[in-house]
């Protein structure tokens, strides 16, 4: 299993996608949202519901008595989630702030059953409680730690899990450019293609290289230029850098970039990358 | 063809279905139906483009970026199915009745709850001292003092108590059954611990002299409430038994499972607090003879008899096909299909 928390989707379509799961403490928080926000509401209402009493019919008031709050009371804390989940597509405003979604292990969206039900068995999730009343989610976490995909007791029972949803720009690729890369672009010729996997990872360290201190990228790229010199039997005093962009640049673009390039491109880009916070 | 020149080529595709996905989680309803089939259509092809990532050396970053946004248009695409009521309808008034008919835990909980409870009672009505031990004297003297006067109360005291029950009671309603995933026990030890704590309250009442007072209160809203709390019970025990008795399936399978029959059991016992709650409230601190809270209690009960008994028994097999009288699931099959 890898170590990232993250999860194939296969859609009806026959393609695999991936989801990154949720952790226990980004749903805290949104747990804690959606908790101040009920506790609001339920004021906002007692509130409306004393004022529009006394401003205008005593008599239905009287009648009435307490019986709307203590309902409104019991809908939001047993009801809140399950008919947000169902109503927005596996959201609550809590998990929306936070960019959370419930969906099935499938990766389907949920049904308002598993919704209601995955919300309702928070309680025993929140076991054991501070003298009754306070759920301090012990049992909730321990068995979430259990499983592959940070599953309460809540999600087991309802095969649902809990996914962040990410908001990422389109990756331009950007071009590179250094001094020197036409010269060491001249001599890569007689050396094979690269596969999608050695491409992968050069495009990774190429992207990031920025962030480097160039005694860090030296670090980086030597044990990786020598492994590939060694492969190709090749003999070959090039700086380890240079040699991986030229790598990249030929895989990507088939030419060499120009100095125009890279200075646009760092300037318009200057730090990899462009990820949502809290990655 | 490289990566590059790829992405020029379907950058202009990418971007009108982020746009469409924006319009789409904005408002759904608002979107021409030329816009839908063009969502699907874009949404096809990015799906394509993810397929081929390799093929067409895109870098991770790239990847990256198709798969959350090939997950976006996917789950405005797939979108979780609204709550249907006549489908709900149909469960709670012919599959949930056929269900506990014949479920082994509804009588384990019934069992547990009335057996404590009669055996409390007994011993709170032959020896007081001891309910007073067990209960604690501020319970009993709070008990004594709330029912030194026949059960009545304003409108306003009836609907807030109302609203007050369905709010508690409920709540433990929904607790018990919540509990039932430790092991399947958890919510019969709170039923358990309930039956105890009633029985010995209603045997020790019953030997002071305000028991005309507390059984007067008592009786109306009793068949519903103590229905609605043994079945909770019991829908929580078949989600934590099902994790223990499998019947071959995987443990999260078979939890599964249970969950979607568990729920629409729970569902009824959350109608059934409801409407002992609206019985506690507004009969049971009438200004009314016995009698007539008597009644309700009888009525109460035969209705409680005549679903779980005449809609939850199995239907005989019809030996002739073409003369067999409608079943229950045959009505409202037909009513659903107009």
């Amino acid at each position: 299993m890898s170590l990232d928390t993250k999860v194939r989707v296969l859609t009806p379509e026959n393609i695999a996608f991936e989801y990154e799961i949720a952790g226990p403490f980004q749903r805290l928080v949104a747990y804690a949202i959606d908790l101040g926000i009920r506790a609001l509401s339920l004021f906002i209402f007692f509130c409306l519901y004393s004022l529009l009493l006394s401003a205008f019919n005593r008599t239905l008031g009287s009648a009435l008595g307490l019986a709307p709050l203590f309902v409104a009371w019991f809908v939001l804390e047993w009801f809140y989630g399950g008919v947000f989940e169902t109503f927005w597509n596996g959201q609550t405003p809590g998990k929306w702030v936070m960019g959370l979604r419930v969906v099935t292990v499938q990766g389907q969206p949920i049904t308002g059953l598993q919704a209601v039900l995955r919300n309702v068995l928070r309680a025993v999730d929140g076991l054991p409680s501070v003298m009754m009343a306070v759920p301090t989610f012990l049992l909730g976490l321990v068995v979430s730690a259990c499983n592959g995909r940070f599953q309460r007791l809540g999600d087991l029972a309802t095969g649902t899990m809990v996914i962040r949803e990410t908001r990422q720009m389109v990756q331009e690729v950007q071009p590179v450019w250094a001094p020197g890369l036409e010269e060491v672009m001249e001599h890569l010729h007689p050396i094979p293609p690269l596969e999608a996997a050695m491409a992968r990872v050069i495009a990774a360290y190429v992207q990031r290289r920025e962030q480097f201190h160039p005694q860090r990228r030296w670090e980086i790229a030597h044990p990786l230029a020598q492994a590939l010199l060694r492969r190709w039997h090749r003999e070959w005093e090039v700086d380890p850098d240079l040699l991986l962009l030229a790598l990249y640049q030929r895989h990507f673009f088939g030419t060499p970039g120009t100095q125009a390039a890279e200075t646009a491109s760092s300037a318009a880009a200057p730090s990899w990358p462009v990820s949502p916070a809290g990655v | 063809m490289n990566a590059a020149q790829y992405l020029q080529q379907r950058r202009g595709a990418w971007s009108e279905l982020e746009q469409l996905c924006a319009q789409m989680e904005k408002s759904p309803r608002r979107l021409r139906a030329s816009q839908i089939v063009r969502f699907s259509r874009l949404y096809r092809s990015v799906c394509a483009d993810l397929a081929l990532a390799d093929a067409h050396h895109l870098p991770p970053s790239t990847v990256g970026y198709l798969h959350q946004l090939v997950a976006r248009a996917h789950n405005l695409l797939y979108r979780s199915r609204f709550f249907r009521f006549r489908m709900w309808l149909r469960e709670m008034l012919l599959h949930v009745p056929k269900r506990l008919f014949r479920d082994p835990y509804l009588r384990v909980a019934a069992a547990v709850f009335y057996g404590l409870f009669l055996l409390s009672y007994l011993v709170g009505w032959t020896d007081p001292s001891a309910a007073q031990t067990i209960l604690g004297q501020q319970m009993i003297t709070t008990m004594e003092t709330m029912y030194d006067q026949p059960p009545r109360g304003s409108l306003f005291e009836a609907s807030t108590m109302a609203g007050f029950y369905i709010q508690h009671n409920t709540g433990i309603g929904f607790q018990c059954f919540a509990a039932g995933l430790v092991f399947g026990i958890g919510g019969l030890l709170i039923v358990g611990v309930n039956a105890v704590v009633l029985g010995l309250v209603f045997g020790y009442m019953n030997t002071t002299e305000v028991a005309g007072n507390f059984n007067e209160f008592v009786t109306a809203h009793a068949p519903l409430e103590l229905t609605a709390i043994v079945v909770s019970a019991a829908a929580g025990m078949r989600l934590g038994f099902a994790m223990l008795i499998t019947g071959g399936k995987t443990r999260a399978a078979s939890l599964r499972q249970a969950g979607s029959e568990a729920l629409p059991v729970m569902m009824l016992a959350v109608v059934l607090f409801f409407l002992a709650a609206l019985v506690e409230g507004y009969v049971s601190r009438a200004d009314i003879p016995y009698e007539a809270k008597a009644a309700v209690a009888i009525v109460s009960a035969l209705l409680l008899a005549f679903y779980l008994v005449v809609i939850g028994a199995p239907a005989p097999q019809a030996q002739n096909p073409l003369s067999h009288h409608p079943t229950w699931e045959q009505i409202l099959h037909r009513s659903d299909s107009h």
